[in-house]
């Protein structure tokens, strides 16, 4: 499907079958979950990282049948590059509002990188300043789990991970996708 | 041919419990130096703020709904204290320096009047007004607590004037914008309002985030009378 | 048109709903044999999924298996890209039920069961799906039909 096809079915998707919710509060919402985490887990960033990553997964086991019903979606994805484009213009559209750009691709096309402009969950945050933080928490890593956790579903196995984030100080916030295997389907167990 | 305009000296944000949340103190031109200084010490601006307190409490018993409680005291002839609280007890300080900022005479047309105004309120105090400044520019010795009380209580009878010289609707957009980036703190996750004024407690940590820094400094930078957003 | 039976089967080819509309027994007529046991619903997905990649290797694959019919009943059958599988067997003269399914999976199974934060997601050891808004909506649903 081409990207402009997908670009379009996103935004009617957005426009006519989305509740909207407002923006702080989800911004608040999850802001309150990773500062509690980082408390509960007394600032050890690497597991709180695991945690957030942990959550959005079993997020993206469900979420992924809420975006199939949503967008009608009949068929697969030909191919890895049709589901990049659909994750970042109609996944990230109906459920964020916005459009991650998909960069990077290798030359295997099994590996690209999602490049954030703008991240609603970030607005307002400032990262702690404890000389840790900085290098350790990725702050928005519960999305990393949503895109594992849904693709999964969808029979691909997925490595995701932020590779820099402009609350640390980068220019931009990146994510990396990385195709591992499409799982096969499951047969049923023999009988007896 | 230059005239003096006010500017912001110093912003101070105080917490529930009375403790300082965060000081920004800005520089004042001095014509004697030709360059910017700050014409009171941090110790000092930290007691005008603290000062400000018992004006807060005194008028809180009839405050006004909007939180805005304008002029709260004027120290000398030069720096006047604004003050403003929200719902939640936080008090917002602004310390203007009349004389702050130098512009040159017959520059932009919205500086003209207010410049002229203060020019007459100068005028009226003239002894006072070469106290303060002679004790703004000793930096060099430890000007005493004792000493500045007094040159406020001789600049007093300047009170008229000095409040005169600056509407306290001019200092709006200046807790306006202190206020909206007070929330944008709040709005940070890492942020812990209770750590900064425990419930019931005493004292509490500063505000330690450079975001809240940059903002305080750019608004105390930014306003001039006149001025209506920040 | 008369419904008699319905199922899911998640992608770990787990049957995790079964519910049966058996008409009432008219007098003198023969009823379908069509119990509902649970060697049933093994035995339905063992020839749907057998049906289904029959119908890919011939049809490529972005061909679908639909439906078949026999003397008695007629097997109707949508999957979705998550793998979820549902099987509805109604009486031999009924359209096609494929919008229909479609209609379960998005107003029913992800409104109700899905979005259900407390319901797991997956329904392992065949503890199968108890929800009673998605039982109450799937019946009014169905009797709509019928």
């Amino acid at each position: 499907m081409a990207a402009s096809k997908a670009s379009r079915i996103g935004e009617e998707i957005w426009k006519t079958r989305i509740d909207k919710v407002n923006a702080e509060l989800v911004t608040l919402t999850y802001g309150t979950i990773v500062a509690q985490l980082c408390k509960d887990f007394e600032d050890d960033y690497p597991e709180v990282n695991r945690q957030l990553d942990k959550m959005g997964y079993n997020i993206g086991l469900r979420l992924i049948e809420d975006y199939l019903a949503k967008s009608n979606t009949m068929k697969r994805c030909s191919n890895f590059r049709e589901t990049a484009d659909m994750i970042s213009r109609v996944g990230f559209k109906i459920f964020l509002n916005i459009t991650p750009q998909v960069t990077n691709w290798t030359a295997d096309n099994n590996s690209f990188s999602l490049v954030f402009d703008e991240n609603p969950f970030a607005d307002f945050v400032e990262l702690p300043d404890d000389g840790r933080a900085q290098n350790e928490l990725w702050y928005s890593n519960i999305l990393c789990g949503v895109l594992r956790g849904a693709l999964e579903m969808v029979q691909m196995q997925v490595e995701a991970h932020f590779i820099s984030d402009v609350l640390r100080g980068n220019d931009t916030t990146e994510m990396r996708v990385t195709l591992i295997r499409y799982i096969d389907d499951e047969l049923p167990p023999e009988d007896d | 041919m230059s005239a003096a305009i006010p500017s912001v000296a110093c912003l101070g944000v105080i917490g529930r419990n009375n403790n300082p949340l965060h000081i920004s103190i800005f520089p004042s031109y001095d014509p004697l130096a030709n360059a910017f200084t700050p014409i009171r010490n941090p110790l000092q601006f930290s007691l005008l703020l603290s000062s400000t307190i018992d004006v807060f409490d005194l008028r809180s018993k009839n405050s006004t709904a909007s939180g805005d409680y304008g002029l709260l005291h004027a120290i000398d002839d030069r720096l006047a204290a604004y003050g403003f609280e929200t719902n939640t007890g936080v008090r917002m300080v602004c310390i203007v320096d009349m004389r702050g900022r130098r512009v040159e005479a017959g520059g932009s047309g919205a500086v003209g009047p207010s410049a002229a105004a203060l020019g007459a309120g100068g005028g009226g105090a003239a002894a006072p007004s070469m106290s303060a400044s002679s004790l703004g520019a000793g930096s060099g010795g430890p000007s005493s607590l004792a000493g500045s009380s007094a040159a406020a209580a001789t600049a007093r009878s300047a009170v008229g004037s000095v409040g005169a010289g600056l509407r306290d609707a001019e200092l709006k957009p200046v807790f306006r914008a202190m206020q909206s980036a007070y929330v944008r703190l709040l709005q940070n996750p890492f942020y812990d309002p209770d750590e900064h004024a425990p419930l019931g407690g005493k004292g509490g940590k500063r505000i330690t985030s450079k975001k809240f820094g940059d903002a305080m400094k750019r608004i105390g930078e930014a306003w001039t009378p006149g001025v209506t957003t920040l | 048109m008369v419904v008699y039976s319905f199922y899911i089967f998640d992608r770990h080819t787990e049957c995790v709903y079964v519910k049966s509309w058996m008409p009432p027994q008219v007098p003198g007529t023969p009823a379908p044999v069509l119990s509902t046991g649970s060697d049933n619903a093994k035995l339905i997905f063992g020839t749907v999924f057998s049906l289904r990649n029959m119908v890919r290797k011939l049809g490529g694959d972005d061909d679908a298996f639909i439906s078949y019919r026999t003397g008695q009943y007629k097997l109707h059958f949508y999957e979705t890209p998550a793998n979820l599988r549902f099987v509805m067997i109604t009486d031999t003269g009924s359209a096609s039920m494929r919008n229909v399914l479609h209609q379960i999976y998005i107003n029913l199974w992800v409104e109700y069961v899905v979005k259900n934060p407390l319901a797991p997601v997956e329904h392992k050891g065949g503890a199968g799906v108890n929800n009673e808004l998605f039982e109450l909506g799937l019946d009014q649903f169905i009797r709509g039909l019928m």
